[in-house]
């Protein structure tokens, strides 16, 4: 599937849940955060495209954490930030070793 | 008592080394820009106190003494990522926003401080002199009993958390809800060997003693940016400021001072 739609997917997804039922929204986004932050381990193994379903991911849960009240959206921001970077970097790095 | 003395000693010894080293010669670096680089390092002041994060502003707006964060009691029982990676606590000081509405609903502090994982902070438990601290002696004491016993380190609190944690003296959790399995990356587990302007100063980096506290997020590529020659600007003087290395150790990790933890063929390390 195209990124950008898999993005657009799951952001959708995600702001219509906080904005339908908040208390379930946070626990679904906080659960997606988990689980997209928590392979950055695994990151030097990851294929191209598995990084890139990450990344959109980053961005989609960005959209409904900038949502969020101030003290949540500052230490969530910032630790997307860390991971999403990471990814990031690694997409880069794949990309351009591809090229060679 | 004797730990007292050894403590004692164990600090004396480094900075008595490096004199020697310094008025006997042979060393490598310039030795006026050595001297310049080991003037900046802060002295590492009292063990009980290092690591301690005292917390004002909130607290004073509200009349209350100030929080006092140690952070060897928590070391002890949970890896820096629960509290850094699944809690969200920043790694500045007033950087999270931390306040009694939040902790008191559940959130932060108040995941463990319930009054059944740890003191309670509601106002029922009448626990709030256990943060905040008119002064520290209590805690001071509290900290040398606890300290006895552990491996002995001559800077920052005074122990080396690393070789508690290999040889089990002390067994902190990898996350809130118990131990977790997190595979380590094949790839780095033979430490890193940094080169520097002597050979005697080389660097020997674990992966492996960094990831059994935090994950790769915590440094890549914000702290440090992996690509070849991205670290031109690492220097010991750039880690003193709180950069790469020196953005934890310095403040809560074993201080810059320890100079022989990373300068392994060093002879010495600085200051006490």
């Amino acid at each position: 599937m195209n990124p950008l739609r898999v993005k657009g997917v799951i952001a959708a997804a995600l702001l219509a849940l906080a904005l339908a039922q908040p208390a379930r929204a946070e626990q679904a986004w906080q659960a997606t955060f988990d689980e997209t932050c928590s392979k950055s381990n695994q990151a030097m193994t990851m294929s191209v495209q598995e990084l890139r379903d990450l990344l959109a991911t980053c961005d989609a849960l960005q959209k409904v954490i900038e949502t969020q009240e101030e003290s949540v959206r500052k230490v969530y921001l910032k630790r997307l930030s860390l991971c999403r970077n990471l990814y990031a970097y690694m997409l880069e790095f794949k990309q351009s070793n591809q090229g060679k | 008592m004797l730990r007292k003395v050894m403590r004692m000693l164990l600090r004396a010894a480094p900075a008595c080394a490096l004199v020697l080293a310094l008025s006997s010669g042979g060393a490598a670096m310039d030795r006026s820009e050595l001297a310049k680089v080991l003037k900046t390092i802060p002295p590492n002041g009292p063990f009980a106190k290092f690591g301690n994060v005292t917390m004002r502003t909130r607290a004073k707006q509200a009349g209350m003494a100030p929080v006092v964060f140690p952070h060897w009691v928590h070391r002890a029982r949970y890896t820096c990522r629960v509290c850094h990676l699944e809690l969200n606590f920043g790694m500045k000081r007033g950087d999270t926003g931390i306040t009694r509405a939040l902790y008191t609903k559940g959130r932060f502090c108040g995941v463990c401080h319930d009054g059944t994982v740890a003191f309670g902070v509601q106002t029922a438990d009448k626990q709030c002199h256990r943060c905040h601290m008119e002064n520290t002696k209590e805690l001071d004491q509290r900290f040398e009993d606890f300290s006895e016993g552990l491996p002995l380190a001559s800077f920052g609190n005074g122990i080396d958390w690393a070789a508690a944690l290999r040889d089990g003296s002390i067994r902190p959790t990898n996350s809130i809800n118990g131990q977790i399995t997190l595979p380590f990356p094949e790839k780095l587990k033979q430490p890193l060997k940094l080169g520097t302007a002597s050979p005697r100063s080389d660097v020997s980096f674990s992966h492996e003693e960094h990831f059994a506290e935090l994950d790769c997020s915590s440094c890549h590529p914000d702290i440090f940016n992996i690509k070849v020659k991205s670290t031109s600007a690492f220097t010991m003087e750039t880690n003193i400021y709180g950069n790469f290395c020196g953005a934890c150790h310095m403040l809560v990790s074993f201080p810059m001072n320890d100079c022989k933890r990373c300068h392994k063929g060093m002879n010495s390390s600085f200051g006490t």
